[in-house]
């Protein structure tokens, strides 16, 4: 039983890594038509851009975010201990009565939310009401057009890039789409004319301003390190990640240590990583939802309107996912080993074997952190409304001020970044000691010989209490 | 010759379909579910209980103080981020000068914060 379970399991991740560079070879073939045949009608170029807007963010983050509604329900229940969906089943010949692990249950939740009734409260500001859900999902989904997924090769004689856009203000197209959604639940909660609407639309809107302050001095220690605001690209801040600070070859394999975003900005990291968390609302940041208290901005709309919001949140699971991985990651690179595989004589002849390998290590890393953040929001309790101002103006705000001059003296003195990324080395050594080793270690032991609560929850509120408690 | 603008339609491109995509959607329900109005179920949701008043009322100050707090600390990331991106040019004077700015946004930070503007409940 454990073996045929273990069987399938990994007959599964085979499928989604296999379907992924399946997609991703694609992509690279249809850029280079697409780019090819624009260029020869109408002279011009980013036929690659179209092609990639389509595979790339319809056909993956789309469907990423879509798988995720389900990830999520079968996650929490692994990790309640529970079964999770399993009821909607596809009743043709083998495959009838069995769970599929919960797959037929995307295509039901989406089927009931269509059917739904469309319901607006009679004092709802029409207008505004219907625009709330566009704007909580437009600008997260446009979001991810700058984030490079593979490598820039020649297909079809035509050198394309695996994203949609390059434009030279890459991070600050970012940062200004993703300052957009805001909008959409302000507005929703507002519109509504509902009293909890309201608040959770102010408690929103007052949660995402707070941890923009935040989310954009977070970025600005990667800026200086790289000196551009540019992802993709040889000399955007994805592709700058792959190069190594120090490096060896062994045997023909180029070993290193590379310059990846998490290594040269850990604070960096863990503030643009806090404060976009907060951003999507998600717990422990759920305070304008808390479904067990106010429900929220959302609690007048239902049907696909509603479907919209939550779909929005998943989708910004994702692109936070991609974001994270092409910033702070080191985007689509292995971390050794990239130049003995661009050097490989088949590869040469056929790029987009490789630039499609590349793209999967991306999209699996980008799943990774999509795991993590589920795992985030399912074991952290919910902050308290105060928590999560002071967790914002009080600690992410002057953290991110000292992280960046100490970031910019380090540079100065040494402009190769190695100073940095030994920096960047003690101070995840030090976050790594102040959350493993326990604090007031005689009452925590004698919490558990009593076995108050779970483990896993205890733990979580002992790792986000104390930043909190240190300033009251 | 290509107009500079070309590289950007792939954005534009990005914005529209996103748009379309987020008015097709909800559009769709609109279609395909039923539809019964009653004056009951038009109220605006208050866990079962009768509507009291409008939702169309004043909600706490503080939520108006963390938005100017935002404006002013926003603005400073944005005079942040041309310096960044000439990091390396500017040097040592360009370090100097940012530090003198943004300690003078400090003191506006330690202010608020001794006034009591980041203290949530009181």
């Amino acid at each position: 039983m454990k073996m045929k379970k273990w069987i399938e399991v990994s007959l599964a991740i085979g499928f989604i890594i296999g379907a992924l560079y399946g997609l991703m070879a694609a992509a690279y073939g249809l850029s280079g038509l697409l780019e090819g045949l624009l260029k020869d009608k109408f002279g011009v170029s980013g036929g690659a851009g179209f092609a990639n807007l389509l595979v790339l963010m319809l056909g993956c983050v789309m469907v990423i975010a879509t798988a995720l509604t389900l990830a999520e329900r079968k996650w929490s229940a692994m990790m309640q201990d529970r079964i999770g969906p399993n009821r909607a089943t596809i009743d043709i010949g083998p495959l009838k009565g069995r769970a599929l692990g919960g797959v037929p249950h995307i295509v039901t939740d989406v089927l009931k939310l269509l059917t739904k009734e469309d319901f607006q409260p009679a004092t709802a500001s029409k207008f505004l009401f219907n625009l709330g859900p566009i704007l909580a999902f437009a600008p997260v989904f446009a979001l991810f057009a700058i984030v490079p997924v593979g490598p820039t090769l020649e297909v079809a004689g035509q050198k394309v890039g695996l994203y949609v856009a390059n434009p030279d203000f890459g991070l600050l197209y970012m940062l200004g789409i993703a300052s957009l959604a805001v909008y959409g639940t302000s507005l929703a909660g507002w519109a509504s004319n509902n009293k909890f609407a309201l608040l959770g639309g102010v408690r929103a809107s007052s949660q995402m301003i707070s941890y923009e302050v935040a989310l954009g001095l977070s970025l600005v220690g990667m800026m200086i390190a790289f000196g551009t605001v540019q992802l993709a690209g040889p000399t955007g801040m994805s592709e700058m990640q792959g190069h190594y600070l120090w490096k060896a070859t062994v045997g023909g394999l180029d070993v290193g240590i590379p310059a990846w975003g998490f290594l040269l900005q850990p604070v960096g990291f863990i503030l643009f990583f806090a404060a976009a968390f907060a951003e999507t609302k998600r717990a422990p940041f759920d305070v304008p939802e808390g479904e067990s208290e106010i429900i929220g901005y959302f609690v007048e709309y239902s049907g696909m309107k509603f479907g919209l919001f939550m779909i929005a949140e998943f989708v910004e699971v994702v692109v936070l996912s991609g974001v994270l991985t092409a910033i702070f990651f080191g985007g689509w690179t292995l971390p050794f080993g990239n130049e003995a595989l661009a050097s490989v004589g088949f590869f040469q002849d056929h790029p987009w074997v490789l630039g499609a390998l590349f793209a999967t290590i991306f999209w699996v890393k980008v799943i990774l952190l999509c795991y993590l953040q589920l795992a985030i929001r399912w074991t952290f309790p919910r902050f308290r409304y105060d928590q999560i101002q002071t967790l914002g103006w009080k600690i992410l705000l002057p953290m991110g001020l000292v992280n960046l001059f100490v970031t910019g003296a380090l540079i100065l003195w040494d402009p190769t970044l190695r100073s940095l990324a030994i920096a960047g080395g003690l101070e995840i050594a030090l976050i790594a000691a102040v959350t493993l080793v326990p604090r007031g270690g005689a009452k925590d032991e004698h919490a558990e010989d009593h076995g108050h609560g779970g483990h896993g929850a205890h733990g979580a509120t002992d790792a986000a209490a104390p930043a909190l408690a240190a300033h009251h | 010759m290509e107009s500079p603008l070309v590289p950007y339609l792939p954005i534009l491109a990005v914005l529209l379909l996103a748009g379309l995509m987020a008015m097709a959607i909800p559009a769709l329900t609109t279609r395909l579910g039923p539809r019964s109005v009653n004056p009951i179920k038009s109220e605006s949701f208050e866990c079962g209980n009768p509507t009291l008043g409008t939702a169309r009322q004043r909600f706490a100050v503080k939520f108006y103080v963390v938005a100017l707090l935002f404006i002013v600390f926003d603005v400073e990331a944005v005079f942040l981020y041309p310096w960044a991106v000439n990091f390396r040019a500017l040097g040592w004077f360009g370090y100097g000068t940012m530090l003198m700015f943004a300690s003078t946004l400090v003191m506006g930070l330690v202010y608020i914060w001794k006034k009591g503007a980041l203290e949530w409940e009181s």
